[in-house]
């Protein structure tokens, strides 16, 4: 692994709820620049370091530690959001503005400025007149990433971004996300259940299965034999059109 | 008819009541728990029969009652193991039995029961000071706060996420709704009360596009409401408070119908 300036450090935490642990002998870190994959299935305990990430919940044992407190920018999954209040795209977008303006002051021209180019930045500034429950999932999903985007955080993190999708849409989430990690640089966290969302914009990744960690660089976790024994059943790894494939199943299989 | 003074502490006290409450009921709606606005009523009018039971002050017991259920509501707004419905539900059958159970033993005479129960007609200058403060108040902590109570009734995770403590809000969101409740039921009765919080946001909500239009046309309905009610039941010779309700009762099915012709039209153009 790489050691640039962590921006986040987890030690050896353990999560859970209560006294009862979800995820014990944690350790893994978030350098600034890079794009960290969370995968894991559901119940695995990936939405539990998410809400230790965010602060919404303690470890009960070792540390999460921060170099510096970044802005973050959340996005929650799609679902979790009750879209029967009439909100305009815009005014989604403008909700990430408010954090950084302190409860009694006034959204400025600059902030709604800066959530126009949100919107602009993730496709959907024409939508910004639009409520956001007319909107499509893939679009609302859109739109929550330039909320976040809207707040210009340190940091990025995304829960199961990419849920119930249809495959253009998927491929397009992906693609913006990698453009922002590699061309503006922004720090993203992403978690997910599917492997394939990952594979080829992650630059380190995190693997949880059935209590078992497996972290390191994109390159170094990638690897047949590691995936194999983690998943145990066979995985193997190719390339097509220059980006990797993942295929589950031996030759037998 | 407004030469009447009576008739005049009753508009100032039901139109306050319907302003600030009828901005209390857009986020209440949306936020799916229109029936903490009856519970808080029901408590209200239990603190006043305790108020009289114990010779405290009526009106402050009353909204000291509200304020303190509506805490509560706030602090178990997520329980893990029941619905929300649930806990407010057991505070709304809870208030009713206790305030019959007080007023078992009590002497309560009839200007009690009005006091108790709430008759926009029959109120003090006053009780219509009062309910104009109680609104003034409610209306300027929302006018200022806005934005962060719309971030927190939206995505509440979210906001947590961003550092914006979310109980806090969800506490004064709700100490606002019960001291605003509390006030009206004392003024207008829990009936009204209650139809004042749910009726014109429901029927702003389903009539505009748009949250920001909603928070200014529900309390221009409710204003209509009870400038009406008190006319007409003036006019007809019929108790106001039902007649309030029934004509913002009779403006839902009409907002309703008014949303869909304008969303039919907006389609077609």
């Amino acid at each position: 692994m790489k050691h640039r300036d962590p921006l986040l450090r987890f030690d050896d935490v353990a999560l859970g709820y209560g006294e009862q642990a979800v995820l014990r002998g944690l350790s893994f870190h978030v350098c600034r620049g890079e794009f960290l994959g969370i995968v894991g299935p559901n119940g695995s305990g990936k939405t539990t370091i998410l809400r230790a990430i965010l602060g919404l919940l303690r470890p009960l044992t070792g540390a999460v530690t921060w170099s510096a407190r970044p802005t973050l920018g959340y996005v929650p999954q799609r679902e979790q959001i009750d879209t029967i209040m009439p909100v305009t795209a815009m005014e989604v977008a403008l909700m990430g503005r408010a954090p950084r303006l302190g409860p009694l002051a006034r959204l400025r021209s600059a902030d709604r400025e800066i959530a126009r180019r949100a919107l602009e930045r993730v496709g959907v500034a024409d939508l910004a007149p639009r409520l956001f429950r007319d909107l499509s999932g893939g679009q609302q999903q859109r739109v929550l990433l330039a909320r976040a985007l809207a707040s210009e955080p340190d940091l990025l993190v995304l829960d199961e971004p990419t849920n119930g999708m249809d495959l253009a849409s998927e491929h397009a989430i992906v693609e913006l996300l990698t453009a922002l990690n590699r061309e503006a640089g922004l720090t993203i966290m992403l978690v997910t259940h599917l492997l394939p969302i990952v594979l080829n914009a992650a630059s380190a990744i995190l693997l949880i299965e059935d209590g078992r960690v497996l972290y390191g660089d994109a390159d170094e976790v990638l690897q047949e034999d590691k995936l194999s024994e983690l998943y145990r059943t066979p995985v193997r790894l190719g390339t097509v059109a220059g980006k990797r494939t993942l295929v589950v199943g031996g030759a037998g299989a | 008819m407004f030469s009447l003074e009576f008739m005049r502490l009753a508009a100032v006290a039901g139109i306050a009541s319907a302003l600030a409450l009828a901005v209390l009921g857009v986020y209440v709606v949306l936020k799916r728990v229109v029936f903490v606005g009856l519970t808080l009523a029901n408590v209200a009018t239990l603190g006043a029969a305790l108020a009289l039971a114990l010779r405290l002050p009526l009106e402050l017991t009353a909204i000291a009652a509200s304020l303190a259920a509506a805490a509560a509501l706030a602090a178990v707004a997520s329980p893990r193991r029941v619905p929300a419905e649930s806990v407010i539900g057991w505070g709304f059958a809870a208030a009713s039995a206790l305030t019959v159970l007080i007023l078992a033993r009590t002497s309560a005479d009839a200007d009690a029961m009005r006091l108790l129960f709430g008759n926009v007609l029959a109120i003090s200058p006053f009780e219509a000071a009062l309910a104009a403060g109680v609104a003034a108040l409610v209306l300027a902590v929302h006018l200022a706060f806005a934005k962060r109570f719309v971030l927190v009734v939206f995505d509440p995770q979210t906001a947590r996420a961003a550092g914006i403590a979310t109980g806090a809000w969800t506490v004064l969101l709700y100490l606002t709704v019960g001291g605003a409740t509390a006030a009206a039921v004392h003024e207008t009765g829990a009936l009204l009360a209650f139809a004042l919080l749910v009726l014109p946001a429901t029927a702003a909500l389903l009539a505009t596009r748009g949250l920001r239009a909603a928070f200014f046309v529900a309390p221009a309905i409710g204003v209509a409401g009870v400038l009406a009610g008190l006319v007409l039941s003036f006019r007809w010779d019929l108790p106001t408070g039902p007649l309030t309700v029934a004509l913002l009762a009779g403006a839902v099915p009409l907002a309703a119908l008014f949303g869909r012709l304008r969303d039919r039209v907006a389609r077609r153009s």
